[in-house]
């Protein structure tokens, strides 16, 4: 630093791959939580999953006065939590590296004393956090509470409902990892945002054609696309059941693992 | 030069996309405390050079060091010691300028706040945003984007700062006040800017280097650039055309002359101009005038033409090119 720095500043003490990071995190946690942007999204999700479940209870409770079966409850949530969240997370995420490759921003950041893999990092963290918190824990504490006051279900077990919203959030965090990967391997925001539906399709309807699919597939972890046969490992933590395999979510950590990998891997190589 | 007093030195960066060579083995020398102005036309490589430097971009071969910190190895630590000022600035269009000037700080800075605060506010000051300090940046102008951009590149009194166009978008007063920032700066950093505004380099800059189509065509001080390559010439205005006899008669007689390398004579109207390049000045002074005069030419000007950087620069281009 130059003759006329002032003394009275103390320096940045991370070292290694940690290098920005702090400050980096610090700017993605401002651009959700000191914006309007934490709670547009969970104005968005408690309006989808919250919304649609407690039609759902609704829906139940009239059911049973006819005594017919309501609609399948732990699926829809399934369906609602696990499904559209990860749509919602191939939305959200799709210009997080991307956009900011293309804009420039990412360039401006990386002539300052930062590693690339905190760079990505700070992405992952914040953005994995913001989006649990907005889409998964809140909405789910919402559903709990409804069950628990509106529904015959009652309330669940507290400790196989939080599996469940683990399950979730592990869930969710897969989809997150991919797009994020997606962004540092492509320029464009329509294939940062194709790859992920596409695999999501084909672990939609994969299984039909490989059966195997289903042990690796994250889908397995929110909702089954064929429930008669296999409950979901989130279902069947709040229902109490045993799992029927641990392998997605086995598969689902290690390809997450993967996808991180990769991301730090392919921008450290990424030319500005 | 001491490699100790070199600031940046590359030896052979080189920089390929695939067939093109943005980059052809730069032997780049930039001394301490010097404002050093990296010239060349559009695509000569000097961005390429700049992103090469900040790591932005891996060369293709060769390498350099910066500060005596080698540009491949210790890239972050580099960026911990300089300011950048990019070509066409970016910045998070949701922040204000204040908050991305405190972003920019606390990538060197972890306090104290009120330090922090005061040296956004220096900064804010020196480049002349107190107005918009807190208004977001997506409504700035091209000019005010570009006056963030100096003041986050000096915030954290860098040793060296590079800069990509700093006077781009800005209006004659924004230019002025960039370069009595830069003229500021180099009593304790050097400076290594790219420009396109000749005028300027001329006005500030110490040290001159030109590339041309990823080379490095010449690096000099200004003075010894400006002083050209060892001829001098005189522009003279004679009243007469190019035909008349004693025209033509002088022009053979100063063509003769030893110390004369070469004439170039142009016809304007009903006036004869020559531009007569000397190989030595002391002969020239004393005799070329007398010699005009003798041979009875009307001289309406005399004098020794004074050289700008512009003709230098489109000179050494077009000889780089041939």
């Amino acid at each position: 630093m130059s003759a006329n720095a002032s003394g009275q500043f103390q320096l940045v003490k991370e070292k290694g791959w940690r290098r920005g990071l702090g400050n980096m995190s610090q700017g993605e946690y401002s651009a959700w939580f000191k914006s309007s942007r934490w709670w547009k999204q969970l104005i968005i999700w408690f309006a989808i999953i919250n919304g649609m479940m407690g039609t759902m209870i609704y829906a139940t409770a009239q059911a049973a006065k006819t005594g017919n079966d309501g609609p399948p409850m732990f699926f829809m949530y399934g369906l609602f939590g696990g499904m559209c969240v990860a749509f919602g997370v191939m939305i959200i995420m799709q210009r997080v590296i991307v956009g900011e490759k293309r804009s420039g921003t990412a360039a401006w950041v990386l002539s300052k004393p930062v590693t690339r893999t905190a760079f990505v990092v700070s992405r992952l963290v914040v953005n994995s956090i913001a989006i649990l918190l907005t889409s998964v824990i809140v909405p789910g504490v919402v559903f709990y509470i409804s069950l628990g006051l509106f529904s015959d279900l009652g309330w669940l077990s507290p400790l196989g409902f939080i599996a469940a919203l683990l399950i979730f959030s592990l869930h969710t965090f897969y989809w997150v990892a991919l797009v994020l990967m997606m962004g540092t391997l492509s320029e464009s925001s329509s294939v940062v945002i194709a790859v992920p539906m596409t695999l999501f399709l084909a672990f939609w309807m994969g299984p039909g054609l490989i059966p195997g699919l289903n042990y690796i597939s994250p889908l397995l972890l929110t909702f089954s696309p064929d429930p008669d046969n296999i409950n979901s490992v989130a279902a069947s933590f709040m229902s109490g059941e045993p799992v029927f395999s641990w392998l997605p979510v086995i598969s689902t950590v290690v390809f997450s693992i993967i996808f991180i990998a990769v991301a730090i891997w392919r921008f450290n190589r990424q030319e500005f | 030069m001491n490699s100790d007093d070199l600031v940046i030195s590359t030896e052979g960066l080189s920089k390929s996309f695939g067939e093109v060579h943005a980059l052809k083995s730069l032997d780049l020398r930039v001394p301490q405390k010097s404002i050093f102005a990296f010239l060349g036309p559009n695509g000569a490589g000097k961005t390429t050079t700049i992103k090469l430097l900040l790591g932005l971009l891996k060369p293709t071969r060769g390498g350099g060091k910066i500060l005596g910190m080698d540009i491949l190895r210790e890239s972050v630590d580099i960026r911990a010691k300089i300011g950048y000022l990019p070509q066409d600035p970016r910045f998070y269009e949701h922040m204000t300028a204040r908050q991305t000037l405190e972003y920019t700080a606390r990538f060197f800075y972890a306090g104290p706040q009120a330090e922090i605060d005061k040296r956004v506010n220096e900064m804010i000051e020196l480049v002349g945003l107190e107005g918009k300090a807190d208004r977001p940046i997506r409504g700035f102008s091209g000019g005010e984007r570009q006056r963030l951009g100096i003041a986050q590149a000096e915030i954290n009194y860098p040793d060296l700062l590079i800069l990509d166009e700093p006077a781009a978008n800005l209006d004659p007063q924004g230019r002025r006040d960039v370069l009595e920032v830069m003229s500021r700066i180099r009593k304790y950093a050097t400076i290594f800017y790219c420009t396109h505004i000749l005028d300027d380099v001329q006005r500030v800059s110490d040290q001159v280097a030109i590339v041309n189509q990823g080379e490095l065509v010449t690096q000099a001080p200004i003075e010894e650039l400006l002083a050209g390559s060892g001829d001098v010439t005189y522009s003279i205005t004679l009243r007469g055309n190019a035909g008349d006899q004693s025209v033509a008669n002088a022009y053979t007689q100063v063509h003769q002359q030893p110390w004369v390398s070469a004439i170039e004579a142009r016809q304007q109207g009903e006036q004869t101009t020559w531009q007569v390049s000397v190989t030595d000045e002391e002969a020239a002074k004393d005799q070329l005038m007398g010699l005009l005069v003798s041979s009875g030419l009307k001289v309406s000007n005399f004098g020794r033409k004074e050289q700008n950087l512009e003709e230098i620069f489109f000179n050494i281009i077009e000889r780089s090119q041939k």
